[in-house]
């Protein structure tokens, strides 16, 4: 685009201002090129963070960890208690929870920095105008900004523990197929929680100051409610929380397929086919919403910088 | 009212007809619409299912041209239009109708070419990384505006130099004081050499010492980097010590486009007087207003074009006790705080 003001500008004026307004060299070669650019930035964003600033960096590491523990040593001793809950054996509600514990950290991993994960901060606190006026397009900096590969990854380590030692008392590992199984399933629980994340935080494109914090409470409903084993609920409640209030596809859907237990009755396919529909009912409204953002802003900043 | 004037810079016409704008904007109106909720238990309903709107239009068909190398203030009272605009042109917002070009892009549609070519930068916000160095902020921006290593080796030496900022390089940005902080934005704008730069705010809560620098440096790069320049600010003073031209809005409207000195003109030529005397008494002056006393030092004011300086200095010689006099133009500030009031009277 910017041969056009080229082509608008007099000749002579051309040759004068030729460097300045030519556009700059080695520019974006490809989407792909920028993402793994972006990354990498991000990862060492989060390095030096780490090397510089590494008490703080570890206590955040060691509270996310005993968070989550906290999280999941509810469910586990009920179900050391009671022999296994919600049709699922120990050993299967562990490999549930440490799936949930991956889930966790991958979305701390990738989408843990400057609330790319929680938008309705983003678009409640002005801080889009930061993103748009960066040379990048809107969601190339969401999927990248919040990447913290160090700081982030206690949590998925953890996870990645506690299903693989599952997993190894179940007998399930060996299998290429199931493996590649378990990676399609992380990445599509992932995408519903985020999908989830965007329908409701982009409410704040309306209520910028009542919805600031709607994405964090969408995310507090997983964050209650996925560790359950949802066997034991009648079949209609199974299938609510597998599609109005998704809460279920986030990890006991796809731990009960992978199991090869019945999950209301849902193909394994089912979590696949959700993450893709709410993730184009989430670029859907976000898309509409920044429309609205275009023609009202956000109105968070007074004159003199005070946020209302 | 309006007085567009182009200085040197502003007029670029090369044999054919044609003008390149840094900046065009045709018509452009932008409106928002605020619901309006009364508290009373009648109106719950209503408030409810069919609350009022007001339409609330904060720019009203403005046109205005810039041209490139052009440094402009752009004033107006609180509410005048004058963050709308700058986010308009940043991209940010779309006008409710109108156009508007900047550097032959569309802000919208072209944002990403057009934010390798500008720099924006909102006074009372940073963007550098809190919990890093400044130094860290740099290069993160080398990376996300992919600028060539050797160039950004040289902006950023060059940026270093000219806002003295040595010694900030390694400091966290939640460290910096204030004008540390402006500095280093403004340094991290430039880092991908701007051919426009427009700067909201960018003097607000500066002390003296840092304001000065922050003046020099912006003047410094109109002048020798030819970068057009628009800010606003409500520091008249400031505005009128960068800006050749001044483009002043009222209640969403251009008021005033032109030269400093044609905005004085419009109140008629204003000049005060300081008077220093052996009392503490402030002598009578026919030809002029009193404005104020202190110290044995007295200050007047007094329309040229109707009371010519010679006259009003044969005047001061037959008063007693005069030990010292200084006459200057009147502070901006005065100048379009009267305008401002005569706007709003209508």
């Amino acid at each position: 685009m910017a041969d056009k003001a080229y082509a608008a500008a007099p000749e002579s004026e051309l040759q004068n201002n030729a460097k300045r307004f030519s556009p700059p060299s080695g520019r974006h070669s490809g989407v792909f090129s920028l993402l793994f650019r972006l990354w990498r930035l991000s990862a060492r964003m989060d390095m030096l963070w780490l090397l510089r600033d590494t008490r703080t960096c570890l206590l955040v590491m060691t509270s996310d960890l005993i968070g989550n523990a906290a999280g999941m040593a509810g469910i586990l001793l009920l179900s050391a208690r009671f022999d296994g809950i919600g049709g699922m054996s120990q050993d299967q509600v562990l490999f549930m929870l440490g799936y949930a514990a991956c889930i966790d950290g991958l979305f701390m991993l990738f989408f843990g920095m400057v609330n790319t994960g929680y938008i309705s901060r983003v678009i409640g606190r002005g801080q889009l105008d930061h993103m748009l006026i960066q040379p990048v397009p809107l969601p190339v900096q969401l999927l990248t900004a919040g990447f913290i590969p160090f700081s982030g990854s206690s949590l998925l380590i953890c996870g990645l523990g506690v299903t693989g030692y599952a997993a190894a008392r179940l007998d399930m590992w060996g299998n290429p197929t199931w493996v590649l199984g378990m990676g399609i399933n992380l990445a599509a629980s992932v995408a519903v929680i985020l999908a989830f994340s965007y329908i409701i935080g982009s409410s704040a494109f309306y209520a910028p100051v009542a919805g600031e914090e709607v994405s964090s409470a969408a995310i507090a409903f997983f964050d209650v409610t996925k560790r359950f084993p949802l066997g034991g609920l009648p079949l209609p409640m199974q299938v609510v929380f597998c599609t109005v209030l998704p809460a279920g596809l986030v990890a006991w859907l796809p731990t009960a397929r992978l199991m090869n237990l019945p999950a209301a009755g849902l193909p394994a396919f089912f979590l696949v086919l959700s993450a893709l529909v709410l993730g184009t009912i989430a670029t859907f409204v976000f898309r509409k919403g920044l429309k609205q953002y275009a023609k009202y802003g956000s109105q968070r900043y007074s004159d003199h910088g005070h946020r209302r | 009212m309006q007085n567009t004037v182009h200085n040197d810079t502003a007029t670029m016409v090369t044999g054919a007809d044609t003008i390149h704008s840094a900046i065009s904007m045709t018509d452009v109106t932008k409106q928002y619409s605020q619901w309006q909720r009364s508290g009373k238990a009648r109106d719950l309903l209503k408030n409810l299912l069919h609350p009022e709107k007001k339409v609330v239009t904060a720019l009203d068909a403005v046109s205005l041209e810039i041209a490139p190398g052009e440094f402009v203030a752009y004033a107006g009272a609180n509410g005048a239009g004058k963050s709308t605009t700058l986010k308009i042109l940043s991209g940010i917002l779309q006008p409710s109708s109108g156009g508007v070009r900047v550097l032959g892009l569309d802000p919208v549609r072209d944002r990403i070419p057009l934010m390798h070519r500008i720099g924006v930068l909102f006074g009372q916000r940073t963007e550098m990384w809190w919990d890093h160095p400044v130094a860290s902020s740099f290069d993160w921006k080398a990376t996300v505006w992919n600028i060539p290593k050797e160039e950004y080796t040289r902006m950023r030496e060059l940026v270093v130099e000219l806002l003295d900022m040595g010694d900030l390089m390694h400091t966290f940005a939640r460290e910096l004081s204030l004008g540390q902080r402006m500095r280093a934005d403004l340094g991290l704008m430039l880092l991908h050499s701007p051919e426009l730069i427009l700067l909201d705010e960018p003097t607000l809560g500066l002390d003296v010492l840092a304001k000065r620098h922050m003046i020099e440096f912006l003047k410094r790069i109109n002048k020798e980097n030819g970068t057009t320049i628009v800010v606003t600010s409500h520091d008249m003073d400031d505005l009128e010590e960068m800006a050749q031209r001044i483009i002043l809005l009222s209640e969403g409207r251009i008021a005033f486009d032109g030269g400093f000195d044609a905005l004085r003109d419009l109140t008629g030529s204003l000049r005060h007087i300081i008077l220093t005397t052996e009392s503490d008494e402030a002598p009578m002056l026919r030809s002029a207003t009193w404005l104020s006393s202190g110290e044995n030092v007295h200050e007047y004011a007094f329309d040229a074009n109707s009371i010519p300086v010679p006259a009003m200095l044969a005047e001061i010689s037959t008063l007693r006790g005069v030990v010292d006099m200084e006459t200057r133009k009147a502070p901006i500030e005065r100048v379009i705080a009267g305008l401002y009031r005569q706007w709003r009277a209508g």
